[in-house]
């Protein structure tokens, strides 16, 4: 179950980083120059973080899987 | 990544010397070089044709192959793979409007993403200090069970994020061509060449899809089980220094650098 949780949350940044990348495109068309490369900074850290918790999920899964 | 197979291990060894020999440099050279020139050689080109030359144009266009050969002597991955990259925004946003237009003709796209992606995995491969020095292989315990026999988690974790990146792909790609609110934008902001601004809007699109690929799918499927293995050590030894005062002291300073921030941004905002 927090393997689950874990997972989802993980899937749920990556998809959330998708909203800072639409940003930056908005931004970016109105020559907010600084604002877009702060937004995709953000958006790449966002991605970094989903993939470091669904590690954690594996991990997670992986220790249940042997407890058993 | 080491395993306890023999075969296995020695292709990683040979892959490894492969990448520590001189054929990486030149590898990453030419293909980096490549890479810049598709992208500027034509700018720079231009840019010399004019009667005034825009200085600041011509270092943003000539900064990349500065930063590849610093990343090339100092096989170094944050200056090969990020500043590089990073680095080349700059030129795209001062390339004339008819250089950016030439960009998107034809299959240029197609030509820059690929050389892109190999670039990247070449770099990665051979960009570390470590790279040719002896891999310690750690055996795994008899009774661990390897992640690629349970295929299923690998699958799942892989399948997921290609379904991400599809989306990725996608919402991005609706808000530079598509979108009515960003066409306003473009035609208010790039009144002269919106066509260009489009293209150099597409252009970013693709390098923040291909660098979410590398991070997202290729990265984690090629060291899952080594990754995986680390971070279960790191939180072993995370877990038994944790004492109860060094949880409330950690916890006490989030929150404090919370409660900071949000003040700051209601001052800002009021």
């Amino acid at each position: 179950m927090r393997s689950t949780i874990y997972d989802t949350i993980g899937l749920g940044l990556l998809l959330g980083s998708t909203f800072f990348f639409y940003q930056t495109i908005s931004f970016l068309a109105q020559k907010d120059y600084v604002a877009g490369v702060i937004a995709m900074a953000i958006g790449f850290l966002v991605i970094r973080v989903g993939v470091e918790v669904s590690k954690l999920a594996i991990l997670i899964r992986r220790e249940a899987n042997e407890s058993r | 990544m080491p395993t306890p197979d023999a075969p296995a291990t020695t292709s990683a060894l040979s892959w490894s010397e492969l990448m520590a020999s001189k054929a990486w440099p030149l590898a990453v050279g030419v293909i980096g070089v490549s890479l810049w020139a598709q992208l500027f050689w034509v700018g720079l080109m231009a840019e010399g044709q004019f009667t005034q030359p825009r200085f600041s144009a011509m270092v943003c266009y000539l900064l990349p192959l500065m930063i590849l050969g610093a990343g090339i002597l100092a096989r170094a991955p944050v200056i090969l793979l990020a500043l590089f990259t990073v680095g080349s925004l700059p030129g795209l946003v001062l390339l004339p409007d008819q250089e950016k237009l030439l960009l998107a003709e034809g299959f240029s796209m197609l030509r820059i993403g690929a050389t892109l992606a190999l670039y990247l995995a070449v770099a990665s491969a051979g960009s570390a200090a470590d790279v040719g020095t002896p891999v310690e292989v750690e055996p795994l315990p008899e009774d661990e069970r390897l992640l690629h026999s349970d295929p299923g988690i690998i699958q799942r974790f892989v399948l997921a994020r290609i379904g991400v990146l599809a989306i990725l792909f996608a919402l991005p790609a609706y808000a530079v061509f598509q979108d009515p609110v960003v066409a306003l934008a473009l035609s208010r902001h790039y009144g002269a060449a919106p066509e260009a601004a489009r293209t150099f809007l597409g252009l970013i699109h693709f390098f923040i899809w291909s660098v979410a690929v590398y991070m997202m799918v290729l990265v984690p499927s090629l060291n899952l089980e080594y990754d995986y293995r680390r971070l279960g050590r790191r939180l072993s030894e995370q877990h038994s220094a944790l004492t109860r005062p060094k949880i409330a002291t950690r916890v006490g300073i989030w929150l404090a650098v919370s409660a900071a921030i949000i003040a700051l941004m209601l001052g800002m905002t009021w």
